[in-house]
C-alpha cells in the first residue's frame, strides 16, 4: 500500500513539474500567445515546427493556440454562446452570425482604421461596405473576398459529372442538355451492364444529411441558375427577383427525367439510403456513370479513379434541361456573412489586429500560397511564377503540404479569392490556376480528354458568369435570424421536399402525376403568409446587397 | 402557534430511537453523502433551468433578465403535427424495443443457464454481449451494409432464389420500426441477459432437485422454477424501462434514418435536435424537455401502481 502511494505521489509530482516546465517555456521567449477556435474540420497536427508556422512566428512574435472543431459546429457554438466562455479569436463558419447576435465579438472599425490598413486594402472599398452591419461597425473578417477584378479559374464549382469512358464511347460529342446526357448514360449502361463486377448505374444523387443538396438542388441548377441554394434568383424587369425552389415547372420536369432513368432500372436507388462514405466507396468502384455534385465533395474518389487510369473518372459537363440556358458559374463570391471575429474575452485586441494585418500583406499571401522563392517556386524572366517537377510533386502531396509546409491552418481567413491575381496582374493567387503548373500536373488521360475536347482546362466548357449577379451573389449566404419563425418555415418546406423528392424519383409507371399532386397539396398546407414572409426576407436581403453595391 | 410547545408534545422515545439509529448508521450515511451531493448538483440544481421554457431565452443575457412569454413554447409544441408524429414513432419504437429486448434477453439468459458445458457457455455469453460494446456509429454501418441491395441478406435471399431482385430494406417506411427493434435485439440482448443470469445464480439448487423428484422435465423446471424466481427482477426492470419509454434512442435512429422513411424515423430527441437546438431555440427545447419528464414520471408511477395492485414487486 505504502509503495503504491509513493509511486502515485511521484507520478503526480512528475506531471506537475512538466506542466510547470511548459508554462515557463512560453513565458520565457516573450511571445504573445492567443487562443483561436476554428470551426472547420481539419486534421490535428502542431503548427509550430512547420515551414510556414515557424516563419510566421519569427515575423510576428505571435503564437496561436488552435482549437480545431471536433463534432458538431452548432452544438459547439451554442455552448460557447450560452456560457460566454470565448477564445480570443473565433472562426465559426456559417454560425458567425449567431455569435455576433450573442454579443461575442468586439467592433473592429477603430482597430482596423489604426492598425489594419492592409486588411482594408485586401477587401477593397466595396468589400468593406459589404461587411458593415446595421450599426456601421465591422464585427468579423470574412474568409475570402474578391481581390481585384482579374479572374482565372481552372476548377468548376459544380457540374453534371460524366465518366470519361462514356464521353469517349460517344467520341467526345458533348450532350446538349440533361435529357441527352441521361440518354447517353443509359445507352452506355445498357451496353455495359456490369463494370468491374458491379451493376452499372447511369445516375445517382447523394441524399445524406446536409449533403442532400445533390438531390434537392437539381431543379434549381438544371433550370439554369448558379448555386444560390436558398432560392431561384431571376432577372425580371430590370431587378433581381427571388422565387421558391422545388415546386415549379422545372422541378416537375427534372425529377420526371430522373424517374425515367429509374424506370429503366439505371437509377441507383440506394443513393436514398446511403451515407456519404458508402457513396464515396461506390464511386470508386467505377460503376456509377454520372451524377450531380459539387467538386470538393468527391475529390478523393476522383483522384483514386484518375490514378487507376481506366477512364472511370469524371468530366464536368455543364448541361441544363432543354429550354434553359446553362449558368453553372456565378461571379467570384464574397463571403460577407461569415468569418473570423475577435471575442470580447481577448485581452490584447491591438496585438491581434496587428498580427492579422501582417497576414493580409501581399508578401505574406505569397508565402502562404506559393512558399519561398527558389525553394518552393521559381520566377521566370518575364516575372511569371512557376514550379518544377520536384516542387509540383511536393505541393501535390497533401501530407507534406499540411504537416511540413503547414499553411493550411491559415487558409480559412483573410484570403483573397483563389481565382484572382496578385497585384502584378500576371500571377494567380492559387498556383493551380497558373497555366504552366495546371498543365504540368495533368495525368496522360486528362491531357487526352482535353485534347479531344479541344480545350485547355475543363473549366473552359462553362459559360462566363453573368456579371450582373455580382450585385448580390450568392443568395445562400443570407442568414435568417436565429430561431426565428422564418428559419422554422424553411425547415418545414425542406421537410416536404425531403419526403416527396425520393417518392417522385421512384414513382411507378403512371404514378408520377398522382405523387406530384400530393406533394403540392402537402406544400400548400404550410400557411402562405409564412412562405411569403420567408421569400420577403430573402428579397429584402438581396435588395439591400444591391443597394450597398450602388444599385442597378 | 407555539412550535416549542409541539415539540414538547412529541413522544421522546421515538426521537431517541431515530437518533440512535442515525448514530449507529453514521458511517453508512457518510458513505451515501457523495452520491446525495452528486444527485443534488447534477439532477436538482439544473431544474432551475426549466424557467427557460417560459422565457424567450437569448444566450449571453442572464437567465433571470430574460423576457417571459408564458406558455408560448408549449402551445407551439402542441400545435406542431411533426411533434405528434415524433411522439407516435417514439412510443412505437420504444415499445417494440422493450418487448423484443426483454423477451430475447430472458431467452438468452435461460438458454445460457441451461447449457452444461462451461467453455461453450462462456464463449456464447461473450459473443452475445460483444455487440453491446460497439458504438452505434459502427453498428449502424454494419446494419446498413447488411441490409443494402448488395449486402449479405439480399445476396442470400437472391442467391437461394427466394427473391428475384434485391429489396431496398432501408427504403421502406414500414420496415423502419422493426429494423430498429431487431438491431436493438442484436446489439443488447446478450448484455441484457447478464442481469437475469446473475438473478438465476441466486436460485436455490434444492428447488430444482425437488422439482426433479416431483417429475418435472427440463421445460417444466424452466417454467416452474427459473422464471418465477427471476420474476421480481423482470418486473423491477420493466417498471424502470417503462419510465424510459420516451427515450426510444437517439443515435440509433439518427444514424439509420434517411429521407425515404422520415415520417417513421423521427423520434422525440431527433425532433428536439432538428426543431430546437439546430435553431438555437433553447426555450422550445426546455419546454419539450419538461413535457418529456412529466410524461416519464407519470408512466413510471402508473407502472409502479399497476405492479402494486397486482401484488407484485415494486420500485417504491
Amino acid at each position: 500500500m505504502k509503495k503504491i502511494l509513493v509511486i502515485l505521489f511521484m507520478l503526480v509530482a512528475l506531471t506537475l513539474s512538466f506542466a510547470n516546465g511548459a508554462k515557463e517555456a512560453s513565458a520565457q521567449d516573450g511571445d504573445k500567445t492567443f487562443t483561436i477556435f476554428m470551426g472547420y474540420e481539419k486534421e490535428n497536427y502542431p503548427t509550430s515546427g512547420t515551414i510556414f508556422g515557424n516563419w510566421l512566428e519569427e515575423q510576428t512574435g505571435v503564437k496561436l493556440n488552435w482549437e480545431i472543431l471536433v463534432g458538431d459546429l452548432k452544438q459547439k457554438v451554442g455552448i460557447m454562446a450560452a456560457s460566454g466562455d470565448y477564445p480570443d479569436l473565433i472562426a465559426a463558419r456559417n454560425q458567425t452570425y449567431v455569435l455576433h447576435e450573442a454579443g461575442a465579438f468586439i467592433p473592429l472599425n477603430k482597430l482596423l482604421e489604426e492598425h489594419g490598413q492592409d486588411i482594408l486594402k485586401l477587401w477593397g472599398e466595396e468589400g468593406v461596405k459589404m461587411i458593415r452591419q446595421a450599426d456601421g461597425e465591422i464585427y468579423w473578417l470574412p474568409q475570402t473576398m474578391p481581390y481585384g477584378t482579374k479572374v482565372r479559374k481552372t476548377q468548376e464549382a459544380h457540374a453534371f459529372y460524366m465518366q470519361k469512358a462514356v464521353l469517349e464511347y460517344f467520341n467526345y460529342k458533348l450532350p446538349k442538355n440533361v435529357e441527352e446526357a441521361m440518354a447517353m448514360l443509359t445507352t452506355y449502361a445498357e451496353t455495359y451492364p456490369e463494370i468491374n463486377g458491379n451493376k452499372t448505374f447511369a445516375f445517382t444523387a447523394l441524399n445524406d444529411g446536409w449533403r442532400e443538396y445533390a438531390l434537392l438542388n437539381a431543379p434549381h441548377i438544371f433550370s439554369g441558375h448558379p448555386n444560390d441554394g436558398k432560392a431561384n434568383v431571376e432577372w425580371v424587369n430590370g431587378k433581381w427577383q427571388v422565387s421558391m425552389v422545388g415546386f415549379d415547372d422545372a422541378t416537375y420536369k427534372i425529377y420526371k427525367i430522373y424517374n425515367d432513368v429509374y424506370k429503366k432500372g439505371f437509377y441507383d436507388v440506394e443513393a436514398f439510403v446511403m451515407s456519404n462514405d458508402q457513396y464515396q466507396a461506390k464511386l470508386t468502384t467505377g460503376s456509377i456513370l454520372g451524377f450531380y455534385d459539387q467538386w470538393w465533395n468527391f475529390t478523393q474518389a476522383q483522384t483514386l479513379l484518375k490514378e487507376q487510369g481506366e477512364g472511370r473518372w469524371y468530366i464536368p459537363v455543364p448541361v441544363v434541361m432543354d429550354g434553359y440556358v446553362e449558368e453553372f458559374e456565378g461571379p467570384i463570391e464574397p463571403q460577407s456573412t461569415e468569418g473570423l471575429g475577435i471575442s470580447v474575452s481577448c485581452k490584447d485586441p491591438v496585438a491581434v489586429i496587428k498580427y492579422l494585418n501582417f497576414l493580409a500583406k501581399e508578401e505574406t499571401l505569397k508565402m502562404r500560397f506559393w512558399g519561398r522563392e527558389n525553394i518552393d517556386y521559381l520566377v521566370e524572366a518575364d516575372g511569371l511564377y512557376t514550379r518544377n517537377q520536384e516542387q509540383n510533386d511536393r505541393f501535390r502531396d497533401q501530407d507534406w503540404r499540411n504537416k511540413t509546409f503547414g499553411a493550411d491552418y491559415w487558409s480559412n481567413f483573410l484570403m483573397p479569392n483563389m481565382a484572382n491575381f496578385f497585384k502584378d496582374g500576371k500571377n494567380s493567387i492559387a498556383p493551380n490556376n497558373q497555366p504552366s503548373i495546371y498543365r504540368a500536373q495533368l495525368l496522360p488521360e486528362e491531357v487526352e480528354a482535353l485534347d479531344a475536347l479541344k480545350i485547355d482546362t475543363f473549366f473552359d466548357l462553362f459559360r462566363t458568369p453573368n456579371p450582373k449577379r455580382a450585385l448580390y451573389f450568392p443568395a445562400w449566404s443570407i442568414n435568417y435570424p436565429t430561431g426565428s419563425d422564418i428559419a422554422i418555415t424553411e425547415q418545414k418546406v425542406a421537410d416536404v421536399r425531403r419526403k416527396y423528392t425520393p417518392l417522385l424519383v421512384t414513382a411507378a409507371e403512371g404514378d408520377y402525376d398522382k405523387i406530384w399532386a400530393q406533394y403540392i397539396a402537402e406544400y400548400k398546407k404550410i400557411p402562405k403568409a409564412d412562405i411569403d414572409a420567408m421569400m420577403g426576407y430573402l428579397q429584402k436581403a438581396i435588395d439591400e446587397r444591391v443597394a450597398v453595391k450602388g444599385g442597378y | 402557534m407555539n412550535r416549542v410547545g409541539i415539540g414538547k408534545l412529541r413522544n421522546p422515545g421515538i426521537e431517541n430511537k431515530f437518533f440512535k439509529q442515525l448514530k449507529s448508521q453514521q458511517l453508512l450515511l457518510l458513505m451515501t453523502l457523495p452520491f446525495l451531493i452528486h444527485l443534488i448538483i447534477f439532477r436538482y440544481i439544473p431544474l432551475v433551468g426549466w424557467i427557460m421554457a417560459f422565457q424567450d431565452y437569448k444566450p449571453a443575457i442572464g437567465m433571470f433578465s430574460q423576457k417571459f412569454v408564458g406558455l408560448k413554447h408549449f402551445i407551439d409544441l402542441f400545435k406542431d403535427i411533426t411533434f405528434f408524429m415524433a411522439l407516435r414513432n417514439t412510443i412505437a419504437m420504444a415499445s417494440i424495443k422493450l418487448v423484443l429486448g426483454t423477451f430475447f434477453a430472458i431467452l438468452t439468459a435461460v438458454l445460457i443457464n441451461e447449457t452444461k458445458s462451461r467453455s461453450f457457455k462462456k464463449s456464447v455469453q461473450v459473443i452475445s454481449y460483444l455487440p453491446h460494446f460497439v458504438s452505434w456509429v459502427v453498428a449502424a454501418n454494419i446494419v446498413l451494409d447488411f441490409l443494402s441491395p448488395s449486402g449479405l441478406l439480399n445476396n442470400i435471399l437472391v442467391g437461394t432464389g427466394i427473391l428475384s431482385e434485391p429489396i431496398l430494406f432501408m427504403g421502406n417506411p414500414k420496415n423502419f420500426w422493426w429494423i430498429i427493434g431487431w438491431s436493438h435485439v442484436w446489439k443488447s440482448a446478450g448484455f441484457g441477459a447478464i442481469i437475469y443470469l446473475s438473478a438465476m445464480t441466486a436460485i436455490d439448487p434444492q428447488l430444482y432437485e425437488a422439482a426433479s423428484i416431483d417429475g418435472c422435465g427440463r421445460m417444466g423446471k424452466i417454467w416452474n422454477i427459473t422464471l418465477p424466481s427471476i420474476k421480481p427482477t423482470i418486473i423491477i426492470l420493466l417498471i424502470m424501462n417503462i419510465g424510459h419509454l420516451l427515450d426510444a434512442g437517439f443515435e440509433q435512429q439518427y444514424l439509420l434514418k434517411n429521407n425515404l422513411v422520415m415520417d417513421y424515423s423521427e423520434v422525440f430527441d431527433i425532433y428536439v435536435l432538428r426543431y430546437a437546438f439546430e435553431h438555437y431555440r433553447f426555450s422550445f427545447a426546455a419546454a419539450a424537455g419538461i413535457f418529456k419528464s412529466t410524461v416519464s414520471i407519470i408512466l413510471l408511477l402508473s407502472a409502479n401502481l399497476v405492479a402494486k395492485s397486482l401484488d407484485q414487486e415494486t420500485l417504491m
